[in-house]
């Protein structure tokens, strides 16, 4: 009997063993370990290119230089599995930062990119996604940027640094696809694109692309964005910029430390219109003049100028929006559906035809908290 | 065999007992009426104070020899009671008894014409001084540490602890050595279910001969294979009266500095002395890096090992690509190079106990310099695998009293992610606290209170509380009287 017994607990923990999913003795450095990959579209096959951490050898020194490896399949995974044909390598994608997509993947290869993205065993849900703008993915992909070694590190060191200047949105592959498959099936993705400079072509991130099922709608400025993430309520900090306050010259840049964006759908005679409220809480960061905007009534002007500057931006961003591009990538469906469900199952059916005509009432409450490390201008007289 | 009437008849027993022996000394002296000498005595060279016998004994003797006339009718209690001048001495009528005496460093005087002998003890052997404790060194708190003498042992405990309520209990184990073995406590403290069992135990033992305290602390084991201590030890009196004051039973062994405290708890391996002598918050901190030491030795190859073969998903991406470039023409597979520097750590470690200390120095040099760095310079192994074995080898030392077991620790673990990565070192883990919380200690559970949540149970675990808020004993050891402050009874309170 007891020997029976110990027979079954030999046999259960073998079994735990064996059980135990995927798991595999691999040395550390046999693995190829991707940084980051790029889809293009040619005619019916997709373009990967992947660029592959390469930690060179060295006394001491940890220097990792990037080489690219290409290849073309049918699917993605596809032409993952011809990487190995070419080069022997298994590529090992945990370590993967970015995924950036050609523009002409928008043109129904879509679900195809970021599926085998989403659901390999070994890439991860917080890899990056971009969309690049004029050029190749492969190009960015293989340019060389100022300070490290390889793009993908850039570009991930580039978008985590986002909440600190705002002129992009930084998406994740899970948002992506929680976006995209929500009701209003829109995202928006930072487009990057190449500039020349010193001779040298480096990466620049900068604005957004709209997509929305699977389309390239088109793109958004810097400035854009901006006030799209301030509508989003996804802005948390960076700069604005306040043009010409009681004087030509004067430019103040205020910087931005709270922002809350409230929205809140009205429904008045049968008509249904938007109210966003933009609490935001600034301090001044830089005055290009000598105009004391710090003192109670200059603070007055500045407020003043800023608030209506602020919903400037706003209001062209959501007129764009709603002429332009024909669809709610402002989140607007998301809130009537949550605070007015009945009306929400009226419109949803035309949601993007109703959107186009709707009012959208602005208003910005604006604190300037204060002036930084000094109360005064610089005082140069004329 | 009972004392012989005649002198010359028991000197030539015993010389046949000791046949061959030539350390025995005979000193026959005094004359009787018909020709012979009265008087012999015998000792063993070396163990017996040569002075002392011959001032307390001898001397006193003769001087009486010339003045007596009628012999009382109790001539030999008339020797010890009247004549010789020692403090410890008896009589004894059987050979055996003479025997045993002599072999255990006491004079023997035997008489001519009586039935009985008396037996002095005089020893006068070498006993190293009381030194500083060589093993547990502290930079604040008692110096001393145990000799090899039990009596001095004795005396250091009781220098310490003065109240009738220590208690000492001696014996002798080995049918050979002979060994005094006195079994400490405080009376009204310590648990006398406890003391019955330990009696029992030491009863039990059946063995030639005991030459150190390690003997004992073995064979009274509750579980006698399990890699961890079950009994605690020290050459420091100030540890044992700690360990007496809680409740705990200290068994002294004569020939060894080393004494064995039970019961014995799994907390007490990252317990020191000096937590008690220093501040509470700087004890507290010692005692947490202990307890983290423990997780690094135990842990440090294995999850290394796991996370560079099986989850690189885990390693941040900058450490992945600089553990990646500094394997990068290494021959071996990661474990065997794990294997391989723990065993070159183990060899070193062995080899620096074993040699003489004027030699150890090289020992470091050649195992710092040559195998670390030239290894890594030849390319046999890469350089994160010397951090990792050095720094589960250092930390080893947290915990002495642990080392047998973190050496099977380490490698079952370390096999066990080779073959299943951080699932298989999870096994292990869990196989750990199922053995450790199995344990027990005489009875005591061998983890008591480790996971408690209350706040009296935690005082003397993972941090060192105040002495002001230690106010009881450790539950069901000193369980008689908990109360750290309170009087105790005499004889625990039994009339």
């Amino acid at each position: 009997m007891k020997s029976v017994k110990l027979l079954y607990l030999v046999f259960l923990l073998s079994v735990i063993c064996l059980l135990c999913g995927c798991w595999n003795y691999r040395e550390i450095e046999r693995l190829a370990i991707a940084s980051g990959l790029s889809l293009d579209s040619l005619e019916d096959k997709i373009v990967l290119n992947i660029e592959i951490a390469n930690p060179a050898s060295g006394q001491g020194e940890g220097t990792v230089k990037p080489v690219l490896l290409k290849s073309e399949g049918k699917t993605v995974f596809d032409a993952v599995r011809e990487i190995i044909a070419k080069s022997g390598m298994k590529v090992y994608w945990s370590h993967a930062k970015v995924l950036l997509l050609g523009e002409e993947m928008f043109n129904g290869k879509l679900i195809g990119a970021l599926d085998w993205a989403f659901r390999d065993a070994e890439t991860r849900e917080d890899m990056w996604v971009l969309v690049a703008k004029g050029r190749k993915a492969s190009e960015i992909l293989g340019s060389k940027p100022e300070l490290e070694e390889l793009v993908s590190f850039q570009l991930d060191a580039t978008l985590r640094s986002q909440r600190f200047i705002s002129r992009f949105p930084s998406v994740e592959l899970w948002k992506l696809i929680d976006d995209m498959t929500s009701r209003e099936n829109t995202a928006i993705l930072p487009a990057v694109r190449l500039i020349d400079e010193k001779g040298k072509t480096v990466p620049l991130i900068e604005g957004c692309a709209v997509i929305k099922k699977q389309k390239l709608l088109g793109w958004l400025t810097a400035e854009e964005t901006k006030a799209l993430l301030w509508i989003r309520d996804e802005l948390k900090g960076g700069l604005t910029i306040i043009e010409k306050v009681g004087s030509p010259d004067t430019n103040v840049t205020l910087e931005i430390f709270e922002s809350k964006t409230t929205v809140k759908p009205v429904f008045e005679e049968g008509r249904l219109s938007m109210a966003v409220t933009i609490k935001l809480s600034v301090e001044i960061a830089e005055i290009s003049s000598s105009m004391d905007v710090i003192k109670p009534d200059g603070m007055k002007l500045l407020t003043a100028e800023g608030k209506k500057q602020i919903k400037r931006d706003i209001e062209k961003v959501v007129k764009k929006a709603q002429k332009e591009f024909k669809c709610d990538i402002l989140g607007f469906g998301s809130k009537v559906k949550a605070e007015m469900p009945d009306i929400w199952r009226e419109v949803e059916p035309d949601w993007d035809e109703y959107l186009q005509d709707m009012e959208v009432e602005v208003s910005v409450d604006l604190e300037i908290r204060g002036s930084a490390t000094t109360s005064k201008p610089i005082m140069i007289e004329d | 065999m009972k004392i012989d009437f005649k002198l010359q008849q028991n000197i030539a027993a015993i010389k046949n007992i000791f046949l061959s022996d030539q350390s025995l000394v005979y000193r026959e002296f005094g004359k009787t009426a018909e020709a012979g000498k009265a008087f012999c005595v015998i000792y063993i060279d070396g163990m017996v104070d040569k002075n002392y016998i011959n001032d307390n004994v001898i001397s006193p003797i003769m001087s009486m020899l010339p003045r007596s006339g009628q012999r009382p009718t109790d001539f030999a209690g008339y020797i010890m009671n009247e004549v010789i001048t020692s403090i410890r001495i008896h009589a004894a009528s059987e050979i055996d008894a003479l025997t045993q005496a002599l072999a255990g460093g006491n004079a023997v005087l035997l008489i001519d014409d009586t039935f009985e002998a008396l037996i002095i003890q005089a020893h006068g052997w070498e006993n190293r001084s009381i030194t500083e404790p060589t093993t547990e060194k502290t930079v604040r708190g008692p110096k001393e540490s145990f000799n090899e003498s039990l009596i001095t042992n004795l005396a250091l405990i009781r220098k310490r602890l003065r109240t009738p309520q220590l208690k000492c209990k001696f014996r002798t184990i080995g049918t050979l050595t002979r060994t005094n073995v006195c079994i400490c406590y405080i009376e009204g403290v310590a648990s006398h279910d406890i003391l019955r069992e330990l009696e029992v135990r030491l009863n039990q033992i059946e063995i030639d001969g005991i030459l150190d305290s390690g003997y004992l602390e073995e064979m009274v084991k509750d579980s006698p294979f399990t890699p961890f201590p079950l009994a605690g030890a020290t050459e420091r009196p100030d540890i044992a009266c700690a360990k007496l004051l809680e409740g705990r039973f200290v068994l002294l062994c004569d020939g060894t500095p080393f004494c064995v405290s039970l019961p014995y708890l799994f907390m007490e391996t990252f317990q020191a002395d000096e937590d008690y002598y220093f501040n509470y918050t700087f004890a507290s901190v010692n005692r947490f890096i202990r307890w983290i030491g423990f997780f690094l030795t135990t842990s440090v190859p294995a999850i290394y090992v796991a996370l560079t073969t099986f989850h690189q998903e885990m390693i941040p991406t900058q450490l992945l690509l600089s553990i990646s470039a500094s394997r990068q023409g290494v021959p071996f597979p990661t474990i065997v190079e794990a294997l391989l520097m723990l065993f070159v750590f183990e060899v070193l470690r062995e080899a620096g106990v074993r040699i003489p200390t004027v030699i150890g120095q090289a020992i470091s040099i050649v195992g710092a310099l040559v195998i670390g760095q030239a290894a890594v310079e030849a390319k046999l192994v890469s350089a994160p695998i010397i951090i990792v074995a050095g720094l589960a080898g250092i930390t080893g030392f947290l915990v002495p009293r642990l080392d047998g077991a973190i050496i099977i620790l380490r490698f079952t673990f370390l096999i066990l992610s080779a073959f299943i990565g951080l699932y298989g070192y999870l096994f292990g883990v869990v196989g750990l606290f199922l053995h450790i919380a199995s344990l027990r200690s005489f009875g005591i559970p061998y983890m008591l209170n480790t996971g408690s949540l209350k706040f009296q149970d935690q005082k003397d675990m993972l941090i060192r509380a105040p002495w002001q808020t230690m106010t009881q004993r450790p539950q069901l050891i000193g369980k008689k009287n908990m109360k750290r402050k309170a009087d105790i009874e005499p004889n625990g309170g039994k009339q």
